[in-house]
Order: C-alpha cells, then sequence, then structure tokens
C-alpha cells in the first residue's frame, strides 16, 4: 500500500521508493523500517520518523512509496 | 543559476589559495563562514538559506586564502541546482575542502564527506553542532572517525567560536599536503551501508529524557496541538511587534521629538530665517528638518527594530520549516510549497530579501507566485509602523482589518495566480531541522545588521520624498496638478485631493504612502481606503529593481500594473460600499 494510504500505528518496512536522489540522501530508502509521525491537514505532507530526525514528505512523493506493515509478534503496544 | 557563475571568477586571482566551504543545509555552514571571513551572511535554521554562494578572505590563512562558500548540498550528484554548483566550484582547481558535518545527524551527513574523501582535493571535517549532540546524549570517536575517514576531523561549536581557529590551521597545513594521498578502498562499496558502518563503529548514544525544545518541536509536528502553538507564536509576535513598538514610541521617542528634537530644530531654524518658503521647506508642515527624524526613526524604526527581533529569534530556533511543513496543505492551493512561508514571512520585513529568498524555491512557477504576491499583499515593517501610527490610535480593529484584507487579497491572488502561471508545484520534501534555543550573540549581530541596513537604505530615500512634499505643498504645485487625480483620488476612493502626495511618494518607500496621510484630517472611512489603496499599490523602488533583477523587465512592469490596478480597484470598491451604506 502507498505510505499516503498507511494509517496504521505499528511500524512498517519501505519497500519501494521511486528513484530520486533527495529521498536517498535524507535516509529515505527501501528496507527502511519506521513509523509515522503525523499527516498534516488538507492534502499536507506526512511526516515519518528517520532515525532519529522527522522527514516531511509532500502527498505526491508519499503516493509513490510503497510501504508495508510489519506484524509485531507478541508485543505488547 | 548561471548568473553566479559571474560573482565568482573575478575574485580568483592567480596564486591565491582557494577553499571550500561545503556541507549539507543546515549543518551551521553560513555561522562558520562568517567566523572565518568576518563577513556577515545570514544564516538561518532552514535548508536553503545559502542559495546562492558568497565567498571572502579567510582570517588566518597565510597567502590570503579564498574561501567559497558553497550551497548545502546531501551528496554530488547533481541532481539539484546546489549541487550543480558544487560540481561546478569543485571543478576548479582547489586547495582544500573544509567539510562541515552535524554531529546530531552523522549517519546522512557522511553520505557527502564520502563523495569528497575519494576526491583528490584534501578536506577537513568540521564536526559542529556537538553541544547539541551532547544534549541529546551523543558521543563521537574523533580519533576513529579521522582513521575510517582518513581525514582530520575537528569538533567544533560555530555559534561559540569553539575549534574554529584548529580548523583554520589544519586547513592551511592540508592545502600544502599536495595530495598523492589515499585511494580509499573500492568504488563500488555502497555509500549508504558504508556510511552506518562508521557511525556504528564511532557513535555511541545515551538515551537522554527529550528536553522541553525537543518535545515542543515535536509537538509542532502534529496538528494537534501544531496549530494551537503556530496561532500562539502568530499573536505572541503580533503582540511583540505592535504592543511593543506602541510602547517605546509612547515612552521614549514621541516625547523625545515632541519636547526635544522638534521645539529645538525650530527654534534654531528661526535664528536663520524667517517665516517663509525655507522656513517651511526646514521646519513646516513637511519640513526636511522634523520628518526626517519623525517618521523613519520616531514612527518607524521600534517597529522596525521589534520585527527583526522577532523574526531573527523565528528564523534560528528552526521554527519556520516546521510552520511550512505544517502549511503545506493550505499554500499549494495557492501554488506554491509549504517552504515558501520563509519568503512570504521575510517579505513582512522587506520584500527585497524575500524576492531572493525565492531563489530556493523549486520552480519558477512558486518564484513568480511569491514574488506577486509579497509584492502587492503583504506590507513591509516600515508600512506596518505606518498603518499602526494611523490606525493604531483610532481603531485597532480597523488596523487588524487591513491585515485582514492582507490575507485575503494573498489567497484569492493566489488562487488566481495558480490558475494562470502554469506549471507545477513539486511537493515538499526535507527534513525537519532540530529545534533550538537562539544563541543571544548571533542573534544581536543579525538583528543589529538588519537595523542599520534599513537605516541606511530608508534614511536618503525618506528625505528625498519629504523634500518633493514639502517642495510640492510649500509652491503651490500640488493644488494644480490635483485636479488630474481629482476623478480617482476625490470622486472613486473617497479621499481629499492632497492625499494624492501619498500615492505619488509610494512610489519612493511604501511607508510613504501611508505617512503623508497623518497630516490630513481624515475620517475613519478615508484612513481606512488610503491605507488599503497603500498597502496594495506599487512595488516600491527597490522592489521594482529586485524585481527586474530576479525576473524580467516585463514581469516587473506587469505586476506593477496589477498592482496598482488591484489598489484602485479594491480601495474605490470598499469606499463605495461603505458610502453607499451608509446613505441607505
Ligand atoms: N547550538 C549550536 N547551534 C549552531 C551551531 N552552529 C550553527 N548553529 C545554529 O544552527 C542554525 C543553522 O546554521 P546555518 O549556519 O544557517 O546553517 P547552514 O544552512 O549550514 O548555513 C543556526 O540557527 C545557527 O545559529 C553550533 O555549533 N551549536
Amino acid at each position: 500500500m502507498s505510505l499516503y494510504k498507511y494509517k496504521g500505528k505499528n511500524r512498517f518496512i519501505i519497500k519501494e521508493v521511486p528513484n530520486n536522489q533527495l529521498l536517498t540522501s535524507l535516509g529515505v530508502t527501501v528496507g527502511l523500517v519506521t513509523t509515522i509521525v503525523s499527516k498534516m491537514p488538507l492534502g499536507g505532507p506526512i511526516l515519518i520518523h528517520v532515525g532519529k530526525r522527522q522527514v516531511a514528505l509532500g502527498k505526491e512523493i508519499a503516493d509513490h512509496i510503497i510501504v508495508d506493515e510489519v506484524k509485531e509478534i507478541g508485543l505488547p503496544s | 543559476m548561471d548568473c553566479h557563475h559571474e560573482e565568482i571568477k573575478p575574485s580568483f586571482q592567480d596564486g591565491q589559495q582557494k577553499f571550500l566551504l561545503m556541507g549539507n543545509p543546515n549543518v551551521g555552514k553560513s555561522v562558520i563562514f562568517s567566523r572565518l571571513t568576518g563577513k556577515q551572511v545570514l544564516t538561518a535554521n532552514y535548508a536553503g538559506t545559502t542559495v546562492s554562494f558568497a565567498s571572502g578572505e579567510m582570517i588566518g590563512s597565510k597567502g590570503k586564502g579564498m574561501l567559497i562558500d558553497v550551497p548545502g548540498t546531501y551528496s554530488l550528484q547533481a541532481s539539484s541546482q546546489a549541487e550543480e554548483v558544487a560540481i561546478t566550484l569543485l571543478k576548479e582547481d582547489v586547495d582544500a575542502i573544509i567539510c562541515v558535518l552535524d554531529a546530531t545527524n552523522l549517519e546522512r551527513n557522511l553520505l557527502l564527506a564520502l563523495d569528497l574523501v575519494k576526491l583528490k582535493t584534501p578536506v577537513v571535517f568540521a564536526l559542529n553542532l556537538i553541544d547539541i549532540a551532547e544534549r541529546k546524549g551523543i558521543t563521537i570517536d574523533i580519533h576513529k572517525l579521522e582513521a575510517l575517514l582518513e581525514a582530520p576531523v575537528i569538533p567544533t561549536i560555530a555559534i561559540r567560536n569553539v575549534g574554529l581557529n584548529k580548523l583554520v590551521s589544519t586547513c592551511n597545513k592540508i592545502a600544502r599536503m599536495t595530495s598523492e594521498k589515499k585511494t580509499l578502498e573500492e568504488e563500488s562499496i555502497d555509500h549508504v551501508k558504508k556510511a552506518r558502518d562508521i557511525v556504528t563503529a564511532v557513535e555511541t548514544v545515551e538515551d537522554r529524557s527529550p528536553t522541553f525544545f525537543d518535545k515542543l518541536g515535536d509537538w509542532a509536528m502534529v496538528p494537534f496541538p501544531g496549530i494551537p502553538i503556530a496561532l500562539v507564536m502568530l499573536i505572541l509576535s503580533l503582540a511583540v511587534v505592535v504592543g511593543g513598538g506602541k510602547g517605546l514610541r509612547a515612552i521614549i521617542f514621541l516625547p523625545f521629538l515632541n519636547d526635544v528634537y522638534t521645539p529645538f530644530m525650530t527654534w534654531v531654524v528661526s535664528h536663520f530665517v524667517t517665516e517663509g518658503v525655507i522656513y517651511g521647506l526646514l521646519v513646516g508642515e513637511f519640513g526636511v528638518l522634523i520628518k526626517a527624524f519623525e517618521w523613519p526613526i520616531a514612527l518607524i524604526l521600534p517597529y522596525v527594530f521589534l520585527f527583526y527581533i522577532v523574526l531573527s529569534i523565528l528564523e534560528d530556533s528552526g521554527y519556520l520549516p516546521r510552520l511550512g511543513v505544517l502549511m503545506d496543505g493550505l499554500l499549494r492551493k495557492i501554488g506554491v510549497q509549504g517552504n515558501t512561508i520563509i519568503p512570504f514571512i521575510m517579505g513582512y520585513g522587506c520584500a527585497v530579501p524575500a524576492i531572493i529568498g525565492t531563489r530556493a524555491a523549486t520552480t519558477k512557477k512558486e518564484r513568480l507566485v511569491v514574488a506577486t504576491l509579497v509584492t502587492l499583499a503583504i506590507p513591509c515593517t516600515a508600512q506596518t509602523g505606518a498603518f499602526i501610527a494611523l490606525l493604531g490610535d483610532h481603531s485597532m480593529i480597523l488596523l487588524i482589518l487591513v491585515f485582514l484584507v492582507s490575507f485575503v487579497v494573498i489567497f484569492i491572488g493566489g488562487l488566481i495566480l495558480n490558475k494562470i502561471i502554469k506549471g507545477k508545484v513539486d511537493p515538499i520534501l526535507i527534513e525537519v531541522p532540530n529545534l533550538l534555543v537562539p544563541n543571544g550573540r548571533t542573534l544581536l549581530k543579525k538583528f543589529g545588521y538588519r537595523t542599520k541596513h534599513f537605516m541606511i537604505e530608508a534614511e536618503i530615500p525618506m528625505i528625498i520624498g519629504i523634500l518633493i512634499a514639502a517642495v510640492a505643498i510649500e509652491t503651490g504645485l500640488l493644488s494644480s496638478t490635483g485636479e488630474y487625480v481629482k476623478p480617482i483620488v476625490v470622486d472613486w476612493l473617497g479621499l481629499p485631493e492632497e492625499a494624492s502626495i501619498a500615492l505619488v511618494l509610494g512610489i519612493i518607500r511604501r511607508e510613504l504612502g501611508v505617512l503623508p496621510l497623518l497630516q490630513l484630517d481624515l475620517s475613519l472611512l478615508q484612513m481606512f481606503v488610503g491605507s488599503v489603496v497603500a498597502l496594495l499599490y506599487l512595488p516600491c523602488m527597490s522592489v521594482f529593481a529586485v524585481l527586474m533583477k530576479e525576473f524580467r523587465l516585463k514581469v516587473a512592469l506587469l505586476i506593477t500594473l496589477s498592482t496598482i490596478v488591484f489598489a484602485f480597484l479594491i480601495g474605490g470598491i470598499i469606499n463605495q460600499t461603505v458610502t453607499f451604506l451608509l446613505n441607505l
């Protein structure tokens, strides 16, 4: 599912990212396991944790990032 | 970017050493540059402050080294304008590179570092922001990092001048080691992985409970409480500028003007000339000696001063990019990215740096939209001061209404521009910077610089404007030209004929479109209409010049023309509607 549509509180893993050098530089790469910080109103960007920082991704980019929920087995939330 | 190449070439002299200052955006590069060269570049806590590059002589370098501040880049992949500039500069023959790293975000910063150490040019690393890293519980093993990068690493705290001397001396040392050095092990190794490995090897993170500032930074990044926080910020800023400004004026500036300055000047002048034209020109209704002090200093300066304090704090704290992310959704409706909130806010200071600041915007369309809206509907601090002087003492509601008109026009104007200007808006993609407590000394320098700049920029045009007004009034020239403007000024806008002097002077400076109204006896409606017209009316001469430089003459003329039409249209509509309603 696309990152922009991802609603879960759980961690997710990034499966696919568009080819964009800045994304790579900011650490948004395939295999990154992280969580959503928030989504801004009026079609605004979605924020995710990358390391100790937060990265804001506009809708058009987040639409093209494919993620998958990471099932946390046996962990109390 | 082409125009910047011209800026750099002439400064390269033969035999002069050349150093490049590089680093990711927002690592403290501008601070280091001003410390190393003694030149003031405006620093700010957001990506893209360094949009074009500056160069200056490096203090303490032998043979007068030239230091070039390269725009912030994340890598050397030529994937953005800034990176292209960086690559072009690297092709020049460079003696050494100073690369600034953010100690709080080492892994990402190492991507650029790894690109640089592959080059032939010697590199020294400044590991900056170690004070913040320490606060966050991050410790970095410098010796190990040096070994892994095969280059010297100097820990620095740029804003407190820590480590910078050592940085310069190391830079001089390595510049002389003409490099037949290292070939880091083979290319193909993945930088992302390598950076991760290095960080694992050199960095230890101790869990610290987040400080209040860390928490505030996080709160600002979720719609709730992010939006209330933004509103509180707005109200606080306004309270400081408007309330503080009025206080300063009432307590210091006006008593000085009325009780000391004016009587003194009048007394001096009356010793030399008797009542008449010359007397009028000097100390009369538009007397140069009086107005040249009263307008820019007693009425405007308090606001300019306070506005720049607030702006500098907002910039250096790292709050503005957060506001940009928060407002992105709304701003996209008017055809710009959230990031452009920064030039918009700068526009409340002065449109000139705001328009230059749009260079950081990704698309041409965004630049045009921001430049047009800033020119059209955002009052500069000086003009805001003039509004407060005119309206603030009569009706705070009208003052707020002027700002509401400004917001509405920005929004509607933006919607229209978004429709008529072709092109797309790139999606936002930024890393949210640390929220920092701004450093007192850096702040002081910054608004000292900005206030001084205002005084120099404002005083001379002000005097010229006042002279024109004084001559026009004292010689009766104004009343004879009044006939021509009567249909617009008197019939349509409902202002007295003499108000046309404001329209003429508004060309010189924006606040001069308002201040002459102070001399007239106006009704509240007339004050409001006059303010709205002045708000929307023409860019001042400096703004026109910068529009021409940044875009083209045609664009500058088009923007100018549409602002005039808009100003008279809206001002007239307000006047006619209110008059009509009152006569019912
Ligand atoms: N605490 C702290 N703040 C710093 C340090 N160096 C720079 N800053 C602040 O970090 C922000 C970004 O600096 P700036 O020079 O504009 O970054 P640039 O984008 O790399 O040019 C500014 O608010 C600086 O005052 C440092 O060593 N310690």
